[in-house]
Parts: C-alpha cells; structure tokens; sequence
C-alpha cells in the first residue's frame, strides 16, 4: 500500500464514521432535547445542583 | 453542471433560518438564573452534549480553514484529522482533564483556578483567556463571508436618484451577515444556553445533511476524475509535501508541508483543545462526569469527520482546477468562465487516469509544476479554491441546502462564542474583581451583565469583524493568542487535578511561561513591521532573522513544555521558601501555599469521583 492509498483509506474512514455517528446522533438527541426540557421544568437537575 | 444560485436555493436558506432558530426565541421561559443560562442546569445527556459540541466546533470558518488545508497540502492535511481523533479518543477514553473539571462543578477555567489556586489567578487566566478568545473570535465572520460571496454570488445593491444626482452602494453581503449576527444575537439573548443547545441540534442536523450530499456529489465528480483523479492531481501537483505530513521544504521565502514540528503541535494542541472556554461550557453542562467522557469520546470522531471532510472538499478543489486547466487567479465566479493556466499541462482524460494504488511514492524532490503555484497569493488562491469549486458543481437546490448547511454551522458556532465570551467576562473579570472590592453580585444581576456582554460582542464582531477593513496582517497575531491562552490553561488544569504540590506560584508562573513565547513572538513581528525593510541585496537583520526562525507551530510546540517548566519551578520553589514539604494525600485541611480553596479540587479528583 503506498501512502496516497493509506489516506485515501483514511478518508473513507472519516466520512463513515462522521456520517454514521451523525445518525445515532441525530435519533439519539431527539431524546436528550426533551429530557433536558423535562429537568429544567421540573428543576430536576443532577447531582450537584442539589449540593 | 454550473448552476448559479437561484430562488429555490434562497428558499431552503430562508426555510431553515426561519424552522433553526424560532425554538431558539420560544425556550426562554426556562430562563431562571445564570446556571440554566450558561450551562443549561447541567442537564445535557451524551447525544445533546455531542451535538451541541460539534456544532460549536465545526464553524464555516472551520470548513474553510480545513479545505484551505487540504487544497495546500493534499492528503498530508488528513494527518492533523488522524491527531484529533487520537488525542480527543484519549482525552474521552481517560477522562484526562474534562472528568476532573466536570467533577470539580465549575463553569469557566478561570473559576476552577479560583477554586484550585487563588482569586488572582482567576483573574489573571480570565483576563487571558478573554483576550484570547474575542480577539481570535473578531475575524470570523469576514471569512465566513468570503464563503458566501462566492457560493451566492450577490450583487451590491445600489440606490440613486438620478433627478438628486446621488447613488449608494450597500454591500449586501456584509447586510446578510449583520442580519445573521442579528438573529443570533437575539436567541442567544432570550434563552441562553437552553437555546443555544436546542439550535445547535438543529443545527447539527443540518449541517450534517448538508455536507453529506455535498460529499457524496464531490466523490462522484467526474471532473475531478473521481478517487484516482484526486490522488494523481496530488501526485502531480504537491509531490512529496502532498501524502507524506513529516516533510517541509522551503520555495522562496515560503514553507511548503507541513512538518514534524507542526504535527507534534498538533498532538499537544488537541489533547489540550477541551481547555478551549466554547468546549469547556459542554463538559460543564454535562449531566455527569460520565457522561462528560462518553460525549468527548465520541467527539473524537466528529473532530476527525470535522477536519478530513472539509479537507478532501479543499483536494478536490486542487484536482478540479488543475485537471480542467483552468487558472484560479482568473477564474470568473460571476460567469464561471474557465480560463486556462498559461502553459500548464493538460492532464490526461478521467478514465484513463490510473487509481491510487497504481500511484509511486512521490520523490522527495519536487518538480516545477509542484511549486508553480506557491506565490505571495497561494494562501488566499487556497481559501477560495473549496467555495468556487462547489459553487461550479453542486446543482441548484443542493447549493441552497449546502448554504442551508453551512449557515447552521455559522450560527451555531456564533451562538456558542457570544455565550462563552460573555460568561467568561462577567464571571471571571467582573464578578471577582468586584468581590475584592467586598461588592457581591446577586444571580440576575449576573445574568443581566452577560446579556449586556453579547450584546457588546455582537457590536464588535460585526464592526471588527466585518465592516471594520484591518490594514494590517492580523493573521499570525491571532493564530498565536490561541496557544497563548491553550498552554497556560492546560497545564493549570491538568497539574491542579493530578499534581498535588501545585500552587499559587506555580500557576502564575504556568500562565506566564504559557503565553510568553506568543507575546515575544508578537513583540517580534511588530517590531519587524515599524522597522525600515532592508534594500535589495542587503542582509537582513537580527529581528528580522529571529522573527523567520519563530514560526507558528515552532512557538506553539514550545509554548507547552514551558508552561509546564513554569508550573514544575515556581510549585516547588515556593514550597521549598515557604519551607513546607508535600502536603499529605489523606491531609484534610490545605496548605497554605495550595491556597484555600484547594480542598474542593481534591474533591475533584478523577480517582474518587470515578
């Protein structure tokens, strides 16, 4: 392998990653936007905060 | 393929702008206090955490700096990519640093150098950290407008009364722009971190969509040849600077690649990058230390997808310009007329390039073609490459969604910055001076102060960053406030939480090493600019030589080691005049010379939180 193919390589593996973990992201946060929205409604916040 | 931007293209734009940010204006009833307005009441689980923080990070100044990035150094340039994701993998996998200060409850650096050293360190490392960030922060937005200059190409709009015998010409550009800020400025002012959060999501998504479709049409373009195209136009055109980040060679009086200087930089700046303040409100928003190294771990990706994917934008840039010959000096973006490169090689035809793995290592020696291009207005030829290549590709309606995209980008970025400025001016410079003074000031008058503080950062950054034309080189100046402030703040942070024998002495003298190399830098090339250039044929002198040697990434590697010098001498001097010794691991009550806070940074430490 020489070292235009290593980055090309690379490359790819940039673009799946990013692409990929934006999915799990995008699905993901869709909860976490509320579940934030639900503590700071109901002050429930961690730890802490209650400190 | 060369579509211009059409009404379809501003009606994604407007959609978006309109759909982006109305969440942002309607959550400001959770507004109560300062803590739901700077971090959000620390409420943000692992996916929420990492959006917003890729968001924040990846800016259109970010995508033009990394395509800049690749269409000068080809796939080197994939090599800083490859250090983010080592450095940040670690800095999540560990919790170096990020867990510690997530733990220790604090929200800005300087307030966790109160809480570690003393109340001067604070305002101190805030007063560096601030200059820093908002100068670093003022050229923004003049970048990000060259982007979409080129991608909408808008005209000026003029008015005149011929009857008056008067015309004005409003550079519409710069009136989007301000518009932007002003929208930002207006979430940001409601609903604070909560809205900030909720926009980047949105944000995040589409700017991810955005870029998506833009990659895929980029590796599918046949007039860059596709793969293959690109990697011969690197083989061709930047040789052994072009897949090989450890060489540098100098043309001129330029340096071209990058270097094993400049890659060692890398390493020590993005194992230090959670330091930076806009990252630091994220880990501290985090609902959980836990959840702080989770979302840091996976950020390690998005920075690697971050750096890479605006990079190979930027290479085939490189492959699209040199393969269709055409002159970039000359390109006319209005009409998107090629012009050919006067005595340039015509390349061969798409399908009979050969792939990469056909491709010979580069000689070392680089042949005329590879340095034809590297003249006084290389750089700027660079920035623009990635813009006016895909406003020549992408068909109508996805150049809208790229705008779309890009434009997230920007706000979410801009929206962050505000935030993080203004929180740190009113907690670390404003609070704790006016605390020596014995005036203590309530939660809503914080609040109220760091609303004040956006609203003056917006004024500036349009005014500085924008309308305001520098006459000078500013460039260099900002690139090393950044590591002035990284050095300093990483050391400090990362000595507090695992080096029991810091102290006060150590960390001002930690700030001090930290920022010194950059201020000497400075104090060099100003000096450069006020004395008399040397005639031709002439030696140059003594600060004119220095100020060559000292080049960015040779100020930031050594800016590291320094503060660490600094932090190491001054802890141990002080203790050893003080004539105390270590304090002991289990000693519930501080020592003196670790200040008096510094019980509640032991109770910060990684391994009994964890």
């Amino acid at each position: 392998m020489n070292l235009a193919e290593f980055w090309i390589y690379v490359m790819y593996a940039a673009v799946f990653m990013y692409f990929g973990l934006g999915v799990v992201i995008a699905v993901g946060g869709w909860f976490d936007v509320w579940r934030m929205l639900r503590r700071l409604s109901a002050q429930d916040t961690p730890t802490e905060r209650k400190q | 393929m060369l579509a211009a931007f059409t009404p379809w293209d501003w009606a994604i734009v407007v959609v978006y702008l309109f759909v982006g940010t109305l969440p942002g204006f309607l959550l400001r009833k959770y507004i109560r206090g300062q803590a739901e307005f700077l971090v959000a009441g620390r409420s943000l689980s692992v996916f929420l955490a990492t959006a917003t923080l890729t968001a924040t990070e990846l800016g259109l100044i970010t995508v033009m700096y990394f395509a800049q990035a690749g269409f000068l150094h080809g796939f080197s340039a994939f090599g800083i990519g490859l250090i983010a994701l080592g450095c940040t993998l670690f800095v999540g996998l560990t919790g170096f640093m990020v867990a510690g200060f997530r733990a220790s409850g604090v929200t800005t650096f300087a307030e966790y150098y109160e809480k570690r050293y003393s109340r001067r360190v604070r305002l101190l490392g805030g007063l560096i950290l601030a200059t820093a960030g908002i100068l670093n922060y003022g050229v923004f937005l003049r970048v990000e407008a060259e982007f979409v200059r080129i991608v909408t190409n808008i005209p000026d709009m003029v008015l005149s009364s011929p009857t008056h015998g008067w015309s004005l010409s409003i550079p519409s550009v710069e009136f989007v722009m301000t518009a932007l800020v002003v929208l930002v400025l207006g979430y940001t002012l409601l609903g604070g971190m909560v809205s900030v959060v909720v926009t980047d999501y949105i944000q995040f998504i589409v700017l991810t969509l955005g870029m998506g479709i833009t990659t895929w049409l980029v590796l599918a373009d046949p007039q860059t040849g596709g793969v293959g195209g690109i990697a011969q136009a690197v083989h061709d055109y930047r040789g052994p600077f072009g897949v090989n980040p450890l060489t540098k060679g100098n043309w001129r009086d330029m340096v071209i690649g990058l270097g094993a200087v400049y890659m060692a930089w890398q390493v020590l700046h993005w194992t230090a990058s959670s330091c930076w303040q806009t990252a630091a409100f994220r880990t501290a928003a985090a609902d959980s230390p836990r959840t702080a190294r989770v979302m840091w771990s996976l950020t390690a990706i998005n920075f690697f997808g971050r750096a890479v994917i605006p990079m190979l934008w930027g290479v085939a840039a490189l492959a699209f310009f040199v393969h269709q010959n055409i002159d970039l000096d000359r390109w006319d973006s209005k009409n998107k007329t090629p012009v050919a490169i006067a005595g340039g090689a015509v390349p061969a035809p798409a399908e009979t390039r050969p792939g990469a793995a056909t491709l010979p290592n580069p000689s070392r020696t680089p042949s005329p073609e590879q340095l034809a291009g590297w003249d006084e207005k290389h750089e700027e030829r660079a920035r623009q490459a990635m813009p006016r290549y895909l406003a020549a590709i992408l068909p109508s309606g996805v150049i809208g969604l790229l705008l779309a995209g890009m434009l997230a980008a920007l706000m979410s970025t801009h929206s962050a910055y505000l935030l993080s400025w203004s929180g740190v001016l009113t907690e670390d410079l404003v609070t704790p001076a006016l605390r020596t003074l014995g005036i203590n000031l309530g939660d809503r008058t914080r609040l109220w102060i760091t609303r004040f503080f956006i609203l003056c950062l917006g004024v500036y950054l349009v005014t500085f960053g924008l309308w305001y034309k520098t006459k000078t080189d500013i460039w260099t100046f900002l690139a090393l406030t950044g590591t002035m402030y990284f050095a300093g703040a990483a050391t400090l942070l990362a000595f507090g939480l695992y080096w029991r024998r810091a102290n006060v002495a150590g960390a001002f003298a930690g700030l001090v090493c930290g920022a010194a190399p950059g201020l000497f830098n400075i104090a060099i090339y100003i000096a450069t600019l006020i004395m008399k250039k040397p005639a031709p044929g002439e030696a140059p002198g003594l600060i004119v030589r220095i100020n060559a040697f000292l080049s960015e990434p040779l100020i930031g590697l050594i800016s590291y080691p320094l503060a660490v010098v600094g932090m190491v001498v001054g802890s141990l001097l002080y203790e050893r005049l003080r004539g105390g010794g270590a304090p002991a691991e289990s000693s519930p009550t501080p020592s003196p010379a670790r200040g008096p806070a510094a019980s509640l940074a032991d109770a910060a430490r990684p391994e009994e939180m964890i």
